[in-house]
């Protein structure tokens, strides 16, 4: 208490000084319009403060009010947080919640608005999250990389890409949050797929005779021997219609198994079918089944509004890496007149989190997509209503103990996709998204000109030598793959 | 005298030989006065000298300020060198001439950045500071820890610094310190940023490129060096005339150097440009008749001004080069898109402008952003009503120096749907824009997409000349016939779109009678003539002279035909 009292003292004279008593302000009557819209929301007790601004307002003075009755002030242009004292704050409320009066100086006049309630969960949350930093444009983008947050600071570190590498760094994915365990696809002319396991990263050529194109969207086995990807042959369009911007399509696309100890890729008849695009393959909890979407083959582009991708799933033998020769729908999305895209079973084995679009295979750039959530308990599908939004929810993915979940949403403005987090219970019932968390947010993001893509939770730091990785891809270092079809006998 | 006639002569060579090249610089970069901007470009080595340069750069809005800041900077160069190596004879003087004369070369490249003339600036007068240290340990110890500072503020053209301080000296252990802590600087940066050690020894914001690294700067800096080292040395008692001839001498080689890299096609294509994003479409059409261009991007330009003149139908009066002097290709680079996108935003293609200016601006190679795609990235979202996406690319605009007040005029239209449909640009592309088709940008449907508009918007007069420029320039005379509204001139159909029908005509009916009554009979007995020239052998250099501004003339003669 005592401590608290001390290192808020000199914040405290700091704001009495500058800006008076808040006690004196005048009432609003109503909660603050804040940025990020951080009210009500569900947080883990170790995120980084949720700094916020206050729209209109010249200057902020927040109050944070603890479970304990500790509290916390800050002023400025925006509530900005120590972080120390805000960790401490919310450790002292795990299970409850931190009250935050606001404050602001709109047109010259002090108002003190309404308290507003953040819930702070008793569920731990992973490390950090990984994300792709990327110019939500067309073809061309002019510096992208992998990047990791720690979701407890505002720490951000550059795992590869950046200024100082040409190539496109793509598909990233690491096994059920183990950053040990990382895949990533870079395109460019010296194109590869990186693969780093038991502390060794290796750039595959994974284009073999017998398969479409290089691995595309992966997802590793739970065990870690396997991972599963679809090869893809996309393209972009371009639409004309002020409310669209860009479609990406598959002309073609197949699944295949990587084995990473046999180096062999593996698939099969079922999964490889003519004038079928399977897609987005990811195991499920157990890894004893593959879920991923599939859709009929179209005329690209001229039909590319017809493109529906339903969720299927087959067998998988995680002794072996064969892939069953029954393939089930899971959901016939198609019915419904919408397609699924990035199925993502949580790692408790209840839950898959999938996109729903009216067409395609990346929501992303449809204004409807949302996510939505099936109960692999009871087969039952529902939309997150609380969750979406009036634009796209994308590219989600599962905290270590399935209790939290981020995605990608254009909410924000339309275009530029941010991080959103969300807690999860065991129930299934979602709590309200909160953003990513930034210093000063309205400048951060207002500053911001690039998209956070395909964000993933990271259990630890990756400790990813992006320097000595793009050494690699520098190099004329690929190890070729082999290919074997699937044992039909599973 | 001389650092003035070197400052006269710089400032008009660009503001008069190379204006274009100057106005270039300003469009591609966003200086903004933010303290996050400025954090974010001190971040990178170099980042100082990135940001004092970017910050003079944008005074390149005016050509004249941006020469004589060009000017300015160069003659400092000399005049600091000249200060470091003091006591100079006439010749060694004319010497101190050298760099400032190669980097005038290397500015002839429009990718060259002012932050290379800024760096070398700074490190010569740091120098010239720290030189005056006294006593001498201070002076060492300042010169070292100055080393790795200059360093990461300036790049590795900061090692003139290390130069000019060793000139001075004349002493190898503090030379040795500051190697060492040099490139214990440049190691220690490629281990905890990954910049490549090949762009930390170069600089990595001297050239706009990280591939293709020109040899001036370097060339400079070891000219420096040298000057620094061998001036002091030479005989003090040299005759003025002698100075006279070297510096003379140094002019004359430069020159050379300037003409042997002036790229005058560059220049040009930045003038249509230039004349193209002001809107100056009388000008436009002025240089064309003067420069004859042939490029596809400078005919685009061309033919955008043609048509915003209402003088579309003259099209063949310059020379035509197919479609793809209409609406070019889309080539991947960061300068080429900008024309085109301007022709789809005029036409009421907004997104394809839209998709143009977005691609050009990631793909400035030094991944600077653009005022320019900024403000048409801006407009863009305005008339697609995407109100949050214009107010990111404004608020950014506002805090520039010269597009303040135009932003803040934009900023007031956001969310304000009446407002928006009144102003008479984005209102009436709001208006001749596509509503109804939804379809994926396709260049080899050209035809198609330009038929949708007009049939959208029969208003879109722009479109139609587009729709009927399109055709005839892929001599496709059918669709000509069938898009041309030849009932609609009142004041007679225009010439060109007469001999267009004509051929067709003549290819349908193998005949010129019942030739209908809009085709003004001089025109058919020319076209008689020219068949009969054509049929008879006449040199196709020769039919030019009499019938190159007839559309039969590129018909059979342009595009390889």
């Amino acid at each position: 208490m005592k401590k608290s009292i001390i290192l808020s003292l000199p914040l405290l004279l700091a704001v009495l000084s500058c800006t008076g008593n808040p006690d004196r302000f005048t009432k609003a009557g109503l909660q603050p319009d804040i940025y990020p819209d951080y009210i009500g929301v569900t947080v883990p007790a170790t995120i980084a403060p949720l700094d916020f601004d206050i729209n209109g307002a010249t200057k902020v003075i927040a109050i944070a009010e603890g479970a304990d009755g500790k509290t916390l002030k800050v002023s400025g242009k925006s509530a900005n947080f120590p972080i120390k004292a805000w960790h401490r704050l919310l450790d002292a409320s795990r299970g409850g919640t931190v009250k935050v009066t606001a404050c602001g100086k709109i047109d010259g006049t002090w108002k003190r608005f309404e308290p507003f309630d953040i819930y702070v969960s008793e569920d731990a949350i992973d490390y950090g999250i990984a994300y792709r930093l990327i110019a939500p444009g067309y073809q061309s983008f002019s510096h992208i990389g992998i990047y990791e947050r720690d979701l407890s600071s505002f720490d951000e570190v550059c795992l590869i890409g950046g200024r100082n590498f040409d190539g496109c760094v793509n598909c990233h994915s690491f096994n059920r949050t183990r950053p040990e365990y990382f895949s990533l696809h870079v395109r460019g002319e010296r194109g590869a797929t990186f693969i780093r396991k038991n502390g060794k990263t290796v750039a595959y050529d994974m284009k073999t005779d017998s398969t479409l194109a290089a691995c595309v969207y992966p997802c590793w086995h739970p065990d870690g021997r396997f991972i599963a990807y679809s090869t893809n042959v996309n393209r972009q369009g371009f639409h004309q219609r002020p409310d669209k911007v860009l479609e990406v399509y598959d002309l073609k696309s197949d699944l295949q198994v990587y084995d990473t100890e046999e180096n062999v890729l593996i698939t099969s008849p079922e999964v490889k079918v003519d004038g079928v695009n399977e897609n987005m393959p990811v195991f499920s909890a157990d890894g004893r089944s593959i879920y991923f979407t599939s859709c009929t083959e179209q005329e690209i582009p001229r039909n590319v509004t017809e493109v529906r991708y339903n969720l299927c799933r087959v067998d998988f033998n995680p002794e072996t890496g064969d892939i069953g020769h029954k393939v089930d729908t899971v959901i016939f999305a198609e019915a419904m007149g919408k397609s699924i895209s990035f199925p993502k079973p949580s790692y408790d084995g209840r839950w898959i989190l999938y996109q729903l679009a009216d067409y395609g295979c990346f929501g992303a750039w449809h204004h409807e997509s949302d996510l939505w959530l099936l109960d692999l308990q009871t087969g039952k599908t529902r939309p997150l209503d609380g969750v979406n939004s009036d634009d796209a929810e994308s590219a989600h993915s599962w905290s270590s103990n399935s209790r939290w979940f981020v995605f990608g949403s254009r909410r924000d403005d339309g275009l530029y996709t941010r991080a959103y987090i969300c807690h999860i219970d065991p129930d299934g019932v979602c709590a309200k998204p909160f953003m990513l968390p930034q210093k000063s947010p309205r400048d951060f993001y207002d500053s911001s000109v690039r998209s956070y893509n395909v964000p993933e939770f990271v259990s630890g730091k990756a400790d990813f030598d992006g320097n000595a990785a793009v050494r690699l891809y520098n190099s004329d270092e690929r190890t070729k793959v082999g290919f074997r079809w699937s044992d039909s006998s599973l | 005298m001389f650092p003035g006639l070197f400052t006269l002569a710089t400032f008009f060579f660009f503001w008069l030989a190379y204006p274009y090249h100057v106005y270039n610089q300003e469009q591609f970069q966003l200086f903004q006065f933010s303290w996050r901007y400025l954090a974010e470009t001190l971040a990178v080595p170099g980042g100082l000298a990135d940001w004092c340069g970017r910050f003079l750069t944008q005074f390149f809005y005016y050509s004249a300020a941006g020469s004589f800041i060009l000017a300015l900077l160069l003659a400092a160069i000399q005049l600091s060198t000249a200060a470091l190596a003091k006591n100079l004879s006439p010749t060694g003087y004319a010497l101190t001439f050298i760099p400032p004369v190669l980097l005038l070369v290397f500015f002839c490249d429009a990718d060259a950045m002012p932050g290379t003339l800024v760096a070398i600036l700074l490190s010569l007068l740091c120098a010239l500071a720290v030189i005056r240290i006294r006593p001498a340990v201070l002076r060492n110890i300042v010169a070292v820890v100055a080393t790795a500072l200059l360093y990461f503020l300036l790049g590795s053209l900061s090692i003139l610094f290390i130069i000019a301080f060793l000139a001075h000296e004349r002493k190898l252990l503090p030379g040795l310190m500051m190697g060492i802590v040099f490139a214990l600087c440049v190691v220690c940066l490629h281990k905890t940023m990954g910049y490549p050690y090949y762009r930390l020894l170069y600089g990595i914001n001297y050239y706009r490129f990280h591939h293709h690294l020109p040899v001036w700067p370097w060339a400079a800096a070891a000219a420096e060096a040298l000057v620094l080292m061998i001036a002091p040395c030479i005989k003090r008692q040299g005759k003025v005339w002698e100075g006279i001839g070297a510096f003379g001498a140094i002019l004359v080689l430069g020159a050379l150097g300037v003409v042997l890299a002036y790229d005058g096609e560059k220049e040009t294509y930045f003038k249509y440009d230039f004349l193209t994003r002001r809107f100056q479409w009388n000008a436009i059409l002025a240089e064309a008749r003067k420069d004859n261009p042939q490029k596809p991007f400078e005919m685009a330009s061309v033919n955008l001004a043609l048509v915003k003149t209402g003088n579309a139908h003259r099209m063949f009066e310059f020379y035509q080069n197919g479609p793809d002097g209409l609406l070019p290709k889309y080539t991947n680079d960061y300068l080429h898109p900008l024309i085109p996108s301007e022709a789809y935003f005029q036409l009421g293609m907004v997104n394809a402008s839209q998709r143009y200016t977005f691609e050009a601006q990631e793909l400035i190679p030094d991944f600077q952003k653009s005022v320019r795609a900024y403000k048409r990235l801006a407009e863009t979202n305005l008339v697609n009503r995407n109100y949050q996406v214009a107010e990111k690319y404004l608020k950014a605009l506002e805090k520039t120096l010269f597009y303040r007040s135009w932003a803040k005029s934009k900023m007031a239209l956001c969310g304000n749907d009446e407002a928006i449909d009144a102003d008479p640009g984005y209102g009436y592309l709001r208006s001749v824009r596509l509503h109804d088709h939804d379809f994926l940008f396709n260049r080899q449907a050209m035809e198609t997409m330009l038929g949708y508009l007009v049939q959208e918007n029969p208003a879109n007069h722009m479109a139609l000349e587009y729709l009927l420029a399109w055709n005839l320039l892929d001599k496709n005379l059918k669709g000509f016939v069938n898009y041309c509204p030849f009932e609609a001139y009142s004041g007679g159909v225009p010439r060109c779109y007469q001999e267009a029908f004509l051929l067709d005509f003549a290819n349908t009916t193998q005949s010129l009678e019942n030739v209908p009554a809009f085709i003004n009979p001089a025109v058919v007995t020319s076209f008689s003539l020219f068949m009969q020239e054509r049929g008879g052998g006449t040199p196709a250099e020769t039919l030019a002279k009499r019938f190159g501004n007839t559309y039969w003339y590129y018909y059979f003669y342009r595009l390889g035909q």
